[in-house]
């Protein structure tokens, strides 16, 4: 089989929402390799955020199906977690109680080192004891994260996690999220809208259209520091993929 | 325009005067009421149709209420009827806050369960008493019941109004973080709805101390109600009254002891 080593194989996936005629996906298939960073991009509507919740075993496909290390998901499992574009911390508990609970949902108790160590690691050690609500966009993002990594995910799925962020903190936030990722070495799928997000955080893109949604090209990324040429070029060329008629046609 | 502009402005008060303010209005209308009571107090005791009611007056009432705090005549009273109350509300929270948590989460179940509960919630708890008498084969069980019965659906609907404004995007946090159904519950629905419920409880005891004075008025020979009761036949109305003035500062002081509770539970709902 094509995808033996694949970590996530996504297969002929098709779906529509219980009652609408809309297809939101039709026959999306790709795979993802262990430790790899993908992004896929597309317009509002194109079913990216249904393609990551039915990756994380929170929706499931009408048709198609998705497998993670040759198994097919059924159910949400921490192993694969998936951190949504609001923060949707739980505003009864403070900072540290956010982490806590996730370490608790997997049996960890006395986890009171972990969160020191988590919170350390997303920047935020010292609001140990802060209110959720009392945070910035930007800092409810990191809770959201270092409650993500809490059960040590092998992967990590990204649903917009910059978009409600204004520019200056977005940009920061993707920059860290960057390294955390980079140094944890865990497969990465990352949905968003922003070339930008996906230039900086994956080695590869997917463009998904829109009526249904579908994949449209598949894209290697390499490395460039932003402002280079070759950003530039990479930028240009993610830009022209997600117009309405794709004039290019791109191939990895 | 003027005139209303002006009035819908708050005044600012210095510190000091705001918190006096705060303290003192409450006070003063305590001492109005204590002022109303004096006052009907004395048109009694000075109306010669109505003087054998002389009892109601403030003052023999204190004077009263002091004899019976210290010979041990209200505990006697007040522990039979904290007995029913709890009783009645632990089964009404226990009934109630699962069927509340049904009607928030299952549409079906919230509309299956819409035009009983909205019928049945109508019936004056007292309305049952009858066949209470005839199920239960305790006085007290048919009280306890009766209390249940009044308390029941404030916490049902309180409960369910509190699960529905939860965002359903936490319950995907929940378990893709690996929670199970108990964790869910026990994790997310109990405390993000703890205000909702506790606010339907605070409602419900205000309904039961209600309810539980005409139940105590059944075949039992302890409680408030019984002692009200017991003291109308005798005549003692500086009794009856103190009984009265119980009645209302223990329901004050457990509705307030609710009312903190509620504010230590209670967050903002916003992300």
């Amino acid at each position: 089989m094509s995808d033996f080593h694949a970590h996530i194989a996504v297969r002929a996936l098709s779906h529509r929402y219980g009652g609408r005629s809309d297809i939101v996906l039709d026959r999306v298939s790709f795979e993802v390799q262990r430790g790899e960073r993908l992004a896929v991009i597309g317009r509002s509507g194109c079913g990216k955020s249904t393609l990551l919740q039915i990756i994380a075993g929170l929706v499931h496909p009408a048709t198609g199906e998705v497998t993670i290390n040759g198994r097919t998901v059924t159910a949400p499992s921490p192993r694969c977690n998936l951190m949504f574009q609001r923060s949707l911390l739980f505003p009864w508990l403070d900072v540290a109680g956010n982490v806590a609970l996730a370490l608790r949902f997997v049996g960890q108790r006395n986890a009171q080192a972990r969160v020191a160590h988590l919170l350390q690691f997303v920047g935020l050690r010292g609001y140990e004891r802060a209110s959720v609500t009392e945070l910035s966009g930007g800092q409810q993002q990191r809770v959201a994260l270092a409650r993500s990594l809490a059960v040590n995910p092998e992967i990590l799925l990204l649903d917009e996690p910059f978009s409600a962020l204004d520019p200056v903190t977005r940009a920061e936030l993707r920059q860290e999220v960057g390294a955390i990722i980079e140094s944890l070495k865990i497969t990465l799928i990352l949905v968003t809208h922003d070339v930008d997000d996906a230039l900086q955080l994956a080695r590869r893109s997917i463009v998904m259209a829109s009526h249904p949604g579908h994949v449209v090209a598949d894209v290697a990324l390499q490395s460039a520091a932003q402002g280079s040429a070759l950003y530039a070029d990479q930028r240009a060329l993610l830009l022209a993929s997600l117009e309405p008629e794709p004039a290019l046609a791109l191939s990895a | 325009m003027s005139l209303i502009l002006a009035s819908s402005q708050s005044i600012k008060l210095p510190r000091d005067l705001a918190w006096g303010a705060r303290l003192g209005v409450p006070l003063l209308g305590l001492l109005l009421l204590f002022a109303v009571w004096a006052a009907g107090g004395w048109l009694i005791a000075h109306n010669p149709t109505t003087v054998a009611f002389a009892g109601f007056a403030p003052l023999p009432t204190l004077r009263r209420l002091g004899v019976m705090l210290a010979n041990g005549a209200v505990v006697r009273a007040v522990v039979p009827s904290a007995v029913r109350i709890g009783a009645g509300l632990a089964a009404a929270i226990v009934v109630g806050i699962p069927i509340g948590i049904l009607i928030g989460q299952s549409r079906f179940f919230r509309e299956l369960t819409h035009l009983p509960f909205q019928l049945l919630r109508m019936v004056s708890p007292l309305a049952w008493m009858p066949i209470a008498i005839l199920t239960f084969p305790t006085w007290d069980g048919a009280i306890i019941f009766l209390i249940a019965a009044a308390a029941i659906w404030p916490i049902i609907f309180a409960t369910a109004n509190g699960l529905k404004k939860l965002d359903p995007d936490w319950f995907k946090v929940a378990r893709n973080l690996g929670a199970g159904f108990w964790h869910v519950l026990a994790a997310v629905i109990v405390p993000a709805t703890a205000q909702d419920i506790l606010t339907g409880i605070r409602l419900a005891l205000g309904v039961a101390w209600i309810v539980l004075v005409p139940a105590e008025y059944l075949g039992v020979t302890s409680g408030l109600g019984y002692a009200i009761n017991d003291a109308r036949d005798t005549l003692e109305y500086d009794r009856l009254a103190a009984f009265v003035l119980v009645i209302g500062v223990i329901g004050f002081l457990l509705d307030g002891l609710l009312v903190l509770l509620i504010k230590r539970v209670s967050w903002a709902r916003h992300d």
